[in-house]
């Protein structure tokens, strides 16, 4: 059964609003909160300066994160298992409401590896349910120490409390990054051996498939 | 198809990896467009949110349709998208 929660929204300024979400049961049927009056603002003078997502505990699960840190029986499992989320929240923005999940603690949103890549990135991977089909597929895991996309906006993640009670969001000033089904593809600009700059502008009018690829 | 290689994140020189990439695509005759990423598997996860190899899926709008989809599914789609294309395009 459901359980109700109450998630608060810090504006800037000192209002602050509140709304009243339910909890999914993980093995329930994605339930879609009603949505708060949090509309969509051109103004971005009128965003909120953070979002405080409360969090509840939840049994859910996530498809294994492989990192450089997973040992080969840890592979072998964690395949089979999943990765086990512990809590969950509600974060409504731009008129859409998105399930927000942490896995076990520790929590970190800074990423002391040298690269952001997925196999190193040391910073905790939150998965935010983005097509409220209750279903954590691998590219919903977003890495705490980068900007992260929900719907079209970026927002940087400024605090996870360290018994995963609450997350905070902050709107980010980053260019749109990352992929979300449904969603624009983020601009890029990158060149091949002779030069060539290509974008994504340029395959406007044609479907296209990227395929990231090395030679290893 | 555009190809993103992550390989500079691998090599220390351009050397290293630029003939090996030539040549697996020259073997395959494959004349995919074929970017290099500076930043290898940091900026792929930057830029994408893709952490590992994989697809994405992109339509004529520049909409994210599909990722890490292979096979049957990804085929499923394309097609799928070339009608809704058609359609559109009846339309006008």
């Amino acid at each position: 059964m459901c359980q109700p929660f109450i998630g608060r929204l810090r504006m800037s300024g000192c209002a602050v609003l509140l709304f009243v979400a339910p909890i999914a049961g993980c093995a329930e049927a994605p339930q879609r909160p009603p949505l708060a009056a949090v509309g969509h603002d051109p103004d971005e003078s009128q965003q909120p300066a953070e979002i405080t997502i409360v969090m509840e505990g939840c049994k859910a699960s996530r498809p294994a994160h492989i990192s450089s840190d997973t040992s080969l029986v840890g592979l072998l499992f964690s395949a089979a298992a999943g990765e086990q989320l512990v809590k969950r929240g509600m974060f409504e923005f731009d008129g859409e409401s998105h399930a927000v999940y942490l896995p076990k603690p520790p929590y970190s949103v800074t990423n002391s590896a040298e690269s952001d890549g997925g196999l190193t990135n040391k910073s905790t991977l939150i998965s935010i349910d983005q097509n409220g089909d209750a279903e954590l597929a691998e590219d919903e895991g977003w890495f705490a120490s980068l900007p992260v996309r929900v719907g079209d906006r970026m927002f940087d993640v400024i605090e996870i409390a360290a018994d995963g009670s609450q997350v905070v969001f902050k709107p980010a000033t980053a260019p749109m990054q990352g992929v979300v089904i449904g969603r624009k593809s983020p601009p890029f600009s990158f060149q091949t051996t002779d030069g060539e700059v290509v974008t994504l502008e340029q395959f406007k009018g044609k479907t296209v498939i990227f395929d990231i690829w090395s030679v290893t | 198809m555009l190809l993103l290689s992550v390989d500079p994140d691998y090599f220390p020189d351009d050397d290293d990896y630029l003939n090996r990439a030539e040549q697996i695509l020259g073997d395959r005759a494959l004349d995919w467009l074929n970017v290099f990423l500076p930043g290898g598997w940091g900026e792929a996860q930057r830029t994408f949110n893709v952490s590992g190899y994989g697809k994405l899926l992109v339509d004529p709008h520049g909409v994210v349709r599909g990722v890490n989809l292979h096979g049957a599914d990804l085929e499923r789609l394309v097609r799928q998208i070339a009608v809704e294309t058609a359609k559109a395009d009846e339309l006008k």
